[in-house]
């Protein structure tokens, strides 16, 4: 009798839990949506069309197409450096390396994970934004600096991520491979990858997510410039960036506020669409 | 263990209410130094009252100001026409105290040989009209003009857009930085650039330019002979009356007494009352 009623206890706690962050996220939905409804109104598609980005001026410009253009860009190219990377580290790490090795690489890189990315982006900002002017790039904060930030920030948790879902594969399916007489590295390549594919495309979403939404070190190291860069040492702006650095100025319930929920909402969607892309690759994957 | 963790509350607890925070400032970056030299002398003439200070731009003192999580908001800039109107929409009233002068010096890499600029070329290159040094004198160097401004939410920013730019926007190209001190620094650093700061942030690390002729000493900001002079500003809550007493009216006499307008020299501005 008490364990049933422990029991249910415990079912009704996760169940509020459960309901409690539906709620939060629809919450959140909710409210962007109508905090952005004025500058959708007032604004209209000039919001996706125009660079025009002057909200201090008057009248004030709200169009954001650079900042959401620059949050792609910083994205996909981000992605593109850490994941690959993250790979053949989660690979070694996996297959290749002792326990010992594994197991202190791991923990500094679960350590390494956990720096904040204002430190990050400070280190940087001190130490090789200098660089730059002292080798003919008279951009001192630029994408490239950012990207290079942005691969510190996310390569241990990518790894980690990947790691465990690499971890997880029977090593049934691993030892069945070499008896097949296929060499290690093409196993764990080939075989264990396969295998540990819904966690290692869990990995890249998150890797993504956690990019897209990233905000102190493109502000610190991007140089805020409201621009869509043409080559690596180009400052440049994103949607995060723009909501860090202008909420504290903007009136509250004046166009830019709304016009700056409206980013958020931008960068809601993103995330949305990359988890939503992965959960289609997986089932295509699976087929 | 259970008396342990309770003991621990208790002291975090009185470690929150018991030092409570007595006077909150916020406001303009610029006049960070000349506040920070304030409150350390402040503190020691009035030990009982515990300040909290902090520079993340005018723009955010003021609406710090609003929003009441402030006593006391510094501003490098006048109130701007809709926080004028937000004051009347919100029954809310805000008073002036101008407590210095400042000039925003223009600043360009100390290789750089170039000494003066018109406001027409200043607001030229911020535009983006020009956008390489000989286009400015054919003698300088042929190279692309790196351009840095305060962010948006500076009231450096604010003073510049209204006495350069005019109704001409600024172009994206140019680089936001967070802080004037970040722009002396970056400056510094970064060849063929040109910034613009309070002159209290100006060091040997970077070159003064002149503005129409005229550098940005003393004695120009003062009689407003330098173009872009300005005053510097704290503004209170005036709402429920001009305060008699209490940590705001403390630290106000403070500011305007011969010791608070000597920091403001010693800060590298220019005093109030014309010492």
């Amino acid at each position: 009798m008490r364990r049933e009623i422990k029991d249910k206890t415990r079912k009704a706690l996760m169940a509020i839990s459960s309901v409690t962050a539906i709620a939060a996220l629809f919450g959140i939905y909710y409210y962007l949506v109508k905090e952005s409804l004025p500058a959708i109104r007032s604004v209209g598609a000039e919001l996706f069309l125009s660079d025009q980005w002057y909200p201090v001026w008057e009248p004030g410009e709200y169009g954001m197409r650079a900042l959401i253009i620059n949050s792609l860009i910083v994205t996909v190219l981000g992605t593109l450096l850490v994941v690959p990377v993250a790979y053949f580290i989660a690979i070694y790490l996996h297959g290749f390396a002792t326990k010992k090795e594994k197991s202190i690489v791991r923990r500094l890189i679960e350590y390494l994970s956990g720096i904040p990315s204002v430190i990050i982006a400070f280190v940087f900002l001190t130490y090789l934004s200098p660089i730059f002017p002292a080798i003919g790039i008279y951009s001192p904060q630029n994408l490239l600096l950012a990207l290079i930030g942005l691969f510190f920030l996310t390569i241990p948790i990518s790894t980690v991520l990947i790691l465990e879902s690499l971890d997880s594969v029977p090593k049934e399916l691993e030892e069945a491979s070499a008896a097949l007489g296929a060499l290690p590295l093409k196993t764990y390549m080939k075989v264990t990858t396969k295998a540990a594919l819904p966690g290692v495309m869990n990995a890249i979403v998150l890797t993504a997510n956690r990019i897209v939404g990233e905000t102190i070190v493109v502000l610190l190291l991007g140089g805020g410039a409201a621009m869509v860069p043409t080559k690596l040492t180009d400052p440049f702006k994103t949607l995060t960036a723009a909501i860090a650095s202008e909420m504290p100025e903007a009136a509250k319930f004046s166009i830019h506020y709304s016009a700056l929920f409206f980013a958020g909402l931008v960068l809601v969607i993103f995330s949305t669409v990359f988890e939503l892309t992965s959960v289609m690759l997986l089932r295509r994957s699976r087929r | 263990m259970r008396k342990f963790i309770l003991t621990i509350a208790f002291v975090s607890l009185f470690a929150v209410f018991g030092f409570a925070t007595a006077l909150v400032i916020k406001g303009s970056n610029t006049m960070l130094d000349i506040a920070q030299l304030w409150v350390e002398e402040f503190n020691k003439q009035n030990p009982d009252i515990k300040v909290t200070l902090e520079g993340a731009g005018s723009s955010t003192g003021i609406a710090a100001l609003f929003n009441g999580t402030t006593d006391i908001a510094n501003s490098s800039r006048w109130f701007k026409d809709s926080e004028v109107q937000k004051m009347f929409e919100m029954k809310k009233w805000f008073a002036p105290v101008l407590v210095a002068w400042d000039g925003i010096a223009i600043v360009v890499h100390k290789d750089l040989p170039v000494k003066n600029l018109t406001i027409q070329q200043i607001k030229d290159i911020y535009t983006g009209k020009i956008t390489r040094w000989n286009q400015i004198d054919p003698n300088l160097p042929a190279r692309d003009i790196v351009a840095f401004s305060r962010n948006t939410a500076s009231g450096t920013f604010e003073v510049f857009k209204e006495k350069v730019l005019g109704d001409e926007k600024m172009s994206p190209r140019v680089r936001m930085l967070e802080s004037s001190m970040a722009e002396l620094e970056t400056v510094a650093k970064t060849p063929y650039s040109i910034a613009y700061f309070g002159v209290g942030y100006v060091d040997q690390s970077v070159k003064v330019v002149s503005v129409n002729g005229v550098m940005p000493t003393k004695q120009n900001i003062l009689s407003s002979k330098y173009a872009l002079s300005r005053p510097l500003f704290i503004f209170i809550d005036v709402t429920k009356g001009w305060p008699e007493e209490g940590p705001v009216a403390e630290f106000l006499r403070f500011v305007m007494s011969k010791k608070g307008q000597e920091l403001v020299e010693k800060a590298g501005f220019v005093a109030a009352l014309g010492q």
